[in-house]
């Protein structure tokens, strides 16, 4: 089943126009500076430019009789919001579990959810391809990937770096 | 480029001198390219260019998977190289992906980028009429010719187009970011509004940090890891990878079956001799067509394929129906704007397309900005990519007559192992920019945003551009008001800004011209 959403062009205009106004609320506070232009000078031009492009948009659609309408199916959001919540959870739990085992329990998950049956499969691909990743990224690339913060299991995987967490868990 | 002092060029005469003059123009292009093949001639590069070649048709050969989005997801790989091997890397991934790109439109008309959209029109029916061998052999030779004509052109003509950007000032600079993003705008999506809107929020996200002209901390909110500002990188990731995926998730990830065994690969004397013309020239337009910021692939393989229809009377088999001269005008024209691609993004620090915008942030997190300060210090770099490329596009010929029986199978690869493992590499590759979860919740915001964006038609390759163009643009334009104490008539007294900003206006109002002159 889906949802209409109708003049979505001129509701776009309208929070464009809303985030114009935020540009020069915020930008008031700015101090003027040793020269002409100060700090607020340029975002304040694109945030002008940004409303007469809006205005232009709206006007277009009125003078158009555009509706710009969209059908929402809700199977489909569904279909975006799982992948995109995997994701969220995936960054989220990053810090408090390492690297390894978030992207373990992701990939897992998201391959179930992209329609990888086979439990065994999808388990051996995600550790693999996460143990491929980890060493590429940590070991090759020297990129500080968290590691599990409780007890960092990952010390004791072969050839593993004792590298700090820096950037991460401070 | 936008660290250039407010003057003249100084001495040490011109990059075209500098260039070629110290043993003539052969002697020292002859002398540039010798050093550019020693440095792309050492094992780990030539290396690089293999894995990039490969990765690049692997995933140019499944529908839906595009060269921008390969390269915005393995850049990160190039973080700890030197740039010299980041961009054979990359410029393999890039050359191999646009190629492959052909493939599933000869077989199963999907083309799997969308520069190989024009390619379908006609190697599928040659496909349907089991010519499919002769039509990917007729790409393939196509594809080479077109990226090696325009790697000649560019090694030719870059550093004197360089030398016209070192006249440039901040005026200059400034229309020139200025058109830059009108021109995306006006080619990159049905709406020129919805377009520089894009733009305009690319531009403004770039604002947030530190001001460029007198320090000042912006729009962070008291977030101080928002004081070095967004890294675009991270957003470019989460707009062609993220917003991507979500894009496919929402589609329904299917896979696809097709068994084609395939005969007759390499082309005839024959049928060299029938496409030969037609990819020679469509080698040149093509790279004209990519040196247009904004007008990447797509537009020079439908520009190419129409002029090849155009220069060809009463053609047997008829346009669309099986010629082989549609297939070598749409992929010579669409691999010759790769190189075209990199003249305003070496020359000028103004990418070309979407895939040359992230070559830019992988040079600058290496402490490069492309612009015609490029030719003066980078020049190893800088022959090294016009070398590498040439490789990518001989390595693409070899890879594509001899391997083309596994690639043809790659086509069934099933994406539902291939999206899980493409959306661990955004978040691992924005965490690896900076090494903190900072930019992979930009990266994620950037996909969400790219993902709502475009479902609402804005398209997302403008975006991109403002982040790159917008600082380029705010110091120029600040720092040329400065000076004039305000006035906009230093815009006024260069002739040079002045007919950039012309030419912007062209070209923000063409597309609106020429649907009134056709309706």
């Amino acid at each position: 089943m889906g949802v209409p959403v109708n003049h979505s062009d001129k509701i776009a205009a309208g929070l464009l126009l809303a985030l114009v106004g935020a540009i020069f609320i915020v930008t008031d506070d700015f101090p003027l500076g040793p020269n002409v232009t100060g700090p607020a000078f340029y975002p304040r031009v694109i945030g002008g430019l940004i409303a007469i492009f809006a205005v232009i948009q709206v006007v277009k659609s009125v003078v158009k009789e555009d509706t710009s309408s969209h059908i929402v199916d809700q199977e489909a959001a569904k279909r975006v919001a799982i992948p995109l919540g995997l994701i969220i959870a995936y960054v989220v739990s990053m810090p408090y579990v390492g690297f390894l085992i978030a992207t373990i329990g992701f990939l897992f998950a998201t391959m179930r959810y992209s329609g990888v049956n086979k439990v065994v499969q999808s388990l051996g691909l995600s550790v693999g391809v996460a143990l491929v990743l980890f060493y590429v990224f940590r070991q090759f690339l020297r990129v500080p990937l968290p590691l599990n913060p409780f007890f960092a299991f990952e010390r004791l995987l072969p050839f593993v770096s004792t590298m700090s967490v820096s950037g991460l868990l401070g | 480029m936008d660290e250039r002092p407010d003057v003249g060029h100084g001495s040490g005469g011109s990059i075209a001198e500098q260039y070629y003059g110290y043993h003539g123009m052969t002697g020292g292009l002859i002398s540039g390219l010798i050093g550019g093949v020693g440095l792309v001639f050492q094992p780990f590069a030539l290396l690089l260019i293999v894995i990039g070649v490969t990765i690049g048709i692997v995933m140019g050969s499944i529908p839906g998977m595009t060269a921008t989005m390969t390269v915005a997801v393995l850049v990160s790989f190039t973080f700890g190289m030197t740039p010299t091997e980041g961009m054979m890397l990359l410029l393999g991934i890039y050359g191999g992906a646009l190629y492959a790109g052909s493939i599933p439109a000869i077989l199963i008309r999907t083309p799997g980028t969308p520069s190989a959209a024009a390619t379908l029109f006609d190697g599928f029916p040659m496909s349907e009429d089991g010519e499919a061998g002769k039509a990917i052999g007729i790409a393939t030779v196509a594809s080479f010719i077109g990226g090696a004509v325009s790697v000649v052109i560019i090694t030719l003509l870059s550093p004197s187009i360089a030398d016209v950007a070192l006249v440039f000032r901040s005026p200059e600079y400034f229309a020139l970011a200025f058109f830059g993003l009108t021109i995306i705008a006006s080619v990159s999506g049905d709406s020129v509004v919805k377009g520089m809107i894009s733009g305009l929020l690319g531009m403004l996200i770039a604002t947030v940090g530190i001001d460029p002209n007198v320090g000042f901390v912006r729009f962070t909110f008291g977030y101080d890891f928002l004081s070095a500002g967004v890294q675009f990188i991270a957003v470019m990731i989460g707009l062609f990878g993220l917003a991507e995926g979500l894009n496919r998730y929402q589609e329904g990830i299917s896979m696809l079956s097709i068994r084609q065994e395939l005969e007759n690969i390499t082309p005839s004397l024959a049928e060299w001799r029938e496409i030969r013309g037609v990819t020679l020239g469509s080698s040149v337009i093509g790279t004209i067509i990519g040196a247009i910021p904004g007008a990447g692939g797509d537009i020079a393989s439908f520009v190419t394929y129409n002029e090849a229809k155009r220069w060809t009377s009463n053609a047997v088999p008829a346009f669309g129906e099986g010629n082989p001269r549609g297939v070598a005008a749409a992929e010579s024209g669409n691999n010759a704007s790769t190189g075209g691609a990199l003249v305003p993004t070496l020359t000028l620090g103004i990418p070309g397309d979407s895939v040359t915008a992230i070559l830019i942030g992988a040079l600058m997190v290496h402490g490069i900005r492309p612009g015609p300060g490029l030719f003066e210090t980078e020049v190893d770099l800088v022959f090294s990519i016009f070398v590498g490329f040439f490789v990518v596009y001989l390595l693409i010929l070899m890879f594509g007559l001899l391997g083309a029986h596994i690639w043809v199978r790659i086509i069934n690869f099933p994406p539902k192992y291939l999206w899980p493992v493409i959306l661990v590499l955004c978040v691992v590759g924005s965490f690896a920019l900076r090494g903190g979860l900072f930019d992979v919740w930009a990266m994620v915001l950037a996909g969400a945003l790219g993902f709502l964006l475009r479902a609402d038609g804005y398209p997302l390759a403008p975006m991109v551009l403002g982040l790159i163009l917008g600082p380029i643009a705010e110091s120029n334009l600040r720092r040329s008001l400065d000076i004039s104490g305000g006035s906009m008539e230093i815009f006024l007294a260069s002739p040079l800004a002045m007919a950039i900003l012309l030419l912007s206006v062209v070209s923000l109002t063409f597309p609106w011209i020429a649907a009134r002159t056709r309706s």
